[in-house]
């Protein structure tokens, strides 16, 4: 636990020294989300029926950029290596590292939720209902993200192909959330998608976390 | 048997009767599945004769749908007991998956065309089955890019079976979502069935898919067991420039 938590610590540091670094996926969110709203014409009409949608697609697009750069740094500078040799589990590590990213990829988007809300005009039950749905779907998107990121660590113009291997993995959890949100703003209460997207979390925390830890141990042998 | 075969001499020998017996049996079931679904079963009381593409995309759906069984299993295989064998096996299997599965997607949009008036739909069965599509071109390009190639195959093992949770999604999507697509007809119990003389056009086909993708699979293993033995010889050649003669 002691291992964990100072892992967590540790990356938490080096993204606050990272001069705003980790703050690039929100800010790609936010001028994703105007972009799309001014080529739809800025008619508050035409953008609140395909809002959830647009919120979706930008969290989406934001994480799979983020996702590259999550044990990019620690391959290149060998840290990764020394971690190996120290007597931390790969799985804390991994999962340390999820944490870290739930925390600086998803969490502000909680804060800038409102005002993507503003940008396109949503009222507030379709946006309790979008928060509600990236809750529930955040850990399969984090998750599922740390295995195609740890599956090309060794590979150094991985990119790409970490968002080819993802989308396959992340595209229910597109179907399902904006089925929540619909769903949610149509009869305000708790419905089954919801519960299909935690059981896709909980999933995807039992089965990426490991994952990711094995692939990442094959790529440093 | 898999445990019979998975000796690679005993494969290899196993290979050079079965893989000409299976081509044959797939010619003999294409044959005459063809023969049947065309001439010899009757038209769909509704669709007419279009429905005929049935036992073109039906068995090729279900056939990559076990590719990727096959594929996903023997990647575990490898990744537990590191069986290179298995290996070979999970490789073979990913093109032949994703070739089935274009084609019963081509297949399925022709057939939509006809029948619901549309060529794609994103519902569920047909988004998870293109997400099938993905995950065989993910697994080849993650073997292709990783350069190496022992790393390359324990990574893409993983990512065949971290995606094998689209299985059960593509099998069961059809009752879990309103869709275009039928719900199952032939293998669920309590489904109506085919009757006799569209089943069996249906089963011949897909036997004959089946065949074709095992005489591919066991052709496949058979090449990379000699490449992979071809490989062992040059690497034990002395790197010196004497030449040695040996009485062989």
């Amino acid at each position: 636990m002691n291992g964990f938590l100072s892992l967590i610590a540790r990356d938490l540091k080096l993204a606050a020294r990272s001069g705003g670094t980790w703050a690039h996926g929100l800010v790609f969110f936010l001028i994703f989300l105007s972009i799309c709203a001014i080529a739809l014409g800025g008619d508050s009409e035409n953008l609140r029926p395909l809002a959830p949608a647009l919120i979706w697609l930008a969290l989406l697009l934001s994480l799979l950029l983020s996702f590259e750069h999550m044990f990019r740094s620690d391959v290149d500078d060998g840290s990764l290596e020394q971690m190996k040799t120290s007597d931390m589990s790969f799985m804390a590590y991994v999962s340390a590292k999820c944490c870290v990213q739930w925390l600086l990829s998803v969490l502000p988007i909680f804060v800038f939720l409102p005002l993507a809300a503003i940008l396109l005009n949503l009222p507030v039950p379709v946006t309790l209902g979008m928060a509600l749905s990236v809750y529930c779907a955040s850990p399969a998107l984090i998750c599922y993200g740390a295995f195609s990121a740890a599956c090309l660590s060794g590979y150094k113009g991985g990119g790409i192909l970490i968002v080819l291997l993802s989308v396959p993995l992340l595209v229910p959890l597109l179907i399902f959330g904006i089925a929540a949100v619909t769903s949610f703003s149509q009869s305000g209460t708790v419905s089954s998608e919801f519960y299909a997207l935690i059981g896709i979390s909980l999933i995807a925390i039992a089965v990426g976390i490991p994952a990711a830890s094995a692939a990442l141990k094959t790529s440093m042998e | 048997m898999i445990s019979l075969l998975a000796n690679p001499l005993r494969f290899q020998k196993f290979a050079r009767y079965a893989a000409p017996i299976f081509a044959f049996l797939s010619i003999i079931c294409i044959g005459a599945g063809i023969w049947f679904g065309l001439w010899h079963s009757p038209a769909d009381q509704l669709q007419g004769h279009s429905a005929r593409v049935m036992y073109v995309h039906v068995p090729a759906a279900w056939n990559s749908m076990m590719a990727y069984s096959i594929m996903a299993v023997s990647s575990l295989i490898f990744f537990v007991w590191r069986h290179p064998l298995a290996d070979e096996l999970a490789k073979a299997c990913a093109l032949p998956g994703a070739a089935f599965t274009a084609l019963a997607l081509f297949t399925g949009a022709m057939w939509g065309k006809t029948s619901w008036g549309t060529y794609w739909q994103w519902d569920g069965r047909m988004t998870s089955y293109l997400i099938l599509l993905f995950l065989f071109i993910g697994y080849m390009s993650v073997r292709a890019t990783i350069e190496n190639k022992q790393q390359a195959a324990r990574i893409a093992g993983l990512v065949a079976m971290v995606g094998s949770i689209n299985l059960p999604i593509i099998k069961f999507s059809v009752d879990w979502w309103n869709s275009l697509h039928q719900t199952a007809v032939v293998s669920s119990p309590g489904a109506p069935g085919l009757p006799g003389s569209m089943l069996t056009p249906l089963l011949l086909m897909f036997f004959g898919y089946s065949f074709f993708f095992g005489w591919y699979v066991i052709r496949r293993v058979q090449i990379s067991i000699i490449e992979n033995q071809k490989k062992r010889k040059n690497r034990q050649k002395p790197t010196t420039s004497i030449r040695v003669e040996t009485i062989e």
